[in-house]
């Protein structure tokens, strides 16, 4: 039974792009709107086979995303350069929210640990969060210079303070009598922090984790838009691209940053659906 | 029962929520607004005044006042009363829940380390990790007292058995009935071999063949490993069933309705007429509407 529902939740899903899909060579092929606004799909297929197929002849690879790290001079072929800015936009996005977890989540579990001291500084924790990251980026220029460094740093700032208020939040809606009873049997410290505290925040973490990855990818694709802080990265293919008036490539480059987010999603749901397996609040049958 | 003191002796008990501050809620934003004022004058009952502000508190008439009780080491006390009588507030101060300023309620000497008493409640998932399996919740308790290996393994080989879990032993505590979950939390709960095991209405929402269920394996535990359970219900069958001592509260302020030892030999038979016999005071009690 749950397999049949599952199926039909995807197809459901699967049916409303294709859908989508027929409406929009509808409004193509029936020259509704310009195409300079909405190019025609096979228009924009073509350009995307095209920007995602490098030629495996000379040095052109998948791999040849890596090269331009080691010399930046070199100019590959324009098949398959779309390639390389997917691979750093999503190097970016890893390494911002590696980052953030690495750092909000112990942060955040040792102050939720200390509740008095979160106390304290709740207050500028929630003004740093209603500053909008992307108002701070020309200091982060100035501070760490134009570069890779201050485009993962930025993301990381922004999804650092997500990430750590979503832990301390889970771990203030921890229940009290399990950790009272831990107490009691002598856990405290670290013990505690990670064999308890840890376990009750996890769903707030998970789903921290799963809106900062939304906030970094939108960052990072803008931060890639400014002129002169990096060649590389989808949102400075998407910039380039409508700059030079090639609108299909630009289609292209925007639904490749789509999937990039959808398939970020999907993993963490994936990792999410392993880890709270144990959760008794999901919407699954309970007796499986 | 060498040493005849007893586990617990309570004397002259006072206890009101006002006096301790329950009442007042200040939101976090003021606190926090409160010691920062705090810090710059130097002053340390600003802060403190947010949290048991006693002078402004309206106070409500006492709980409790010089109320009285001892409880026998190795003895199973049954605390019967209705409802608001007090009985959860008085398992509260016992684990020191609450803080008292007086030393009113003394635990003798091997009772006073906090893991030797312990507390359950009705809602079993407060005293059982979701995210472990049975088998872990069982025996996380043992990894924090340092059991070595093959005490542990005996000890939840043990407790799965006598609690009738060991079909369930890898399914996480989301998989389980109403009744195993409070199982597996009584289990976990008395693990370790605390030396006082309180039952706060832990068995009220079960239904009456998994409560006998739970009481046959309670019985077997105390008997083996000599424990004090103090059990707190509404239900004279698990009294008559488990207790060897009944203990009625009510009033206010509360005092003790009632003291009803039950001597009878376990396992216990329904239609002895002995059984029918211990039974008769304390219908007579509930008659008069006390319980």
């Amino acid at each position: 039974m749950r397999n049949g529902k599952t199926f039909s939740l995807f197809a459901s899903s699967v049916l409303s792009f294709i859908g989508l899909g027929i409406v929009w060579c509808a409004v193509s092929a029936l020259h509704l709107v310009d195409p300079v606004i909405l190019p025609s799909p096979s228009d924009v297929y073509s350009a995307a086979v095209y920007l995602l197929t490098p030629k495996f002849s000379t040095h052109d690879s998948v791999l040849s995303l890596m090269c331009v790290y080691v010399n930046p001079d070199w100019k590959p072929d324009q098949a398959g350069e779309l390639l390389r800015d997917f691979g750093s936009t999503l190097l970016r996005v890893s390494a911002a929210l590696g980052l953030s977890v690495l750092f909000g989540v112990p942060l955040g579990l040792w102050l939720g640990w200390q509740r008095g001291l979160y106390r304290f500084i709740e207050g500028p924790v929630h003004a740093l969060r209603s500053v909008p990251a992307a108002a701070l980026f020309p200091l982060f220029l100035i501070v760490i210079g134009v570069g890779e460094g201050s485009i993962i740093a930025l993301a990381t700032y922004n999804s650092v303070v997500v990430v750590l208020i979503n832990t301390v939040a889970g771990t203030l809606l921890a229940n009290q009598r399990r950790l009272q009873q831990a107490r009691a049997l002598g856990v405290n410290g670290w013990r505690l922090i990670t064999d308890v505290l840890f376990w009750e925040a996890l769903p707030h973490i998970l789903s921290g984790t799963r809106i900062a990855t939304g906030y970094s990818l939108a960052l990072i694709i803008a931060v890639e838009m400014f002129i002169g802080v990096s060649s590389l990265g989808l949102g400075r293919k998407i910039y380039d691209y409508q700059a030079a008036y090639r609108i299909p490539e630009t289609y292209a480059a925007i639904l490749l940053t789509g999937l990039l987010g959808l398939g970020l999603n999907g993993l963490l749901s994936l990792l999410e659906r392993r880890l709270l397996r144990w959760l008794p609040m999901t919407h699954e049958d309970p007796k499986t | 029962m060498s040493d005849l003191t007893p586990a617990v002796t309570i004397r002259g008990l006072r206890f009101s929520y006002g006096s301790q501050g329950e009442a007042v809620r200040t939101s976090s934003l003021i606190k926090w607004y409160a010691s920062i004022v705090a810090c710059f004058r130097g002053l340390r009952h600003v802060a403190v005044a947010g949290k048991h502000s006693s002078a402004e508190v309206p106070r409500s008439e006492p709980l409790y006042d010089g109320f009285d009780l001892d409880i026998a080491a190795g003895t199973v006390v049954a605390l019967m009363g209705g409802s608001g009588s007090g009985k959860s507030t008085l398992a509260k101060l016992l684990v020191k829940d609450y803080p008292l300023v007086t030393g009113a309620i003394a635990w003798r000497k091997d009772f006073s380390a906090p893991h030797e008493v312990i507390y359950t409640d009705q809602h079993a998932l407060n005293s059982v990790f979701p995210w472990q399996t049975v088998r872990a919740n069982i025996e996380w308790p043992l990894r924090t007292q340092r059991w070595p290996y093959y005490k542990r393994l005996r000890q939840v080989v043990r407790l799965l058995k006598i609690f009738g879990l060991k079909h369930r032993a890898k399914a996480f505590p989301k998989a389980l009935s109403g009744g195993e979950l409070q199982r597996l939390a009584i289990a976990r709960c008395i693990s370790w071999c605390p030396r006082c095991l309180i039952l706060d209405e832990s068995l009220s929402a079960l239904d009456r063949n998994t409560r006998a269920g739970i009481i046959t394996a309670l019985r077997k535990i105390r008997d083996e490993d000599n424990m004090t359970v103090i059990l707190i219900t509404h239900y004279l069958t698990d009294v008559l069933a488990l207790a060897d001592r009944c203990v009625a509260l009510g009033g206010l302020p509360v005092r003790v309705l009632g003291d009803f030892p039950i001597s009878l030999p376990h396992p216990r038979d329904e239609t002895s007429a002995e059984y029918q016999a211990a039974q008769e005071p304390l219908i007579e009690k509930l008659r008069h509407g006390h319980l």
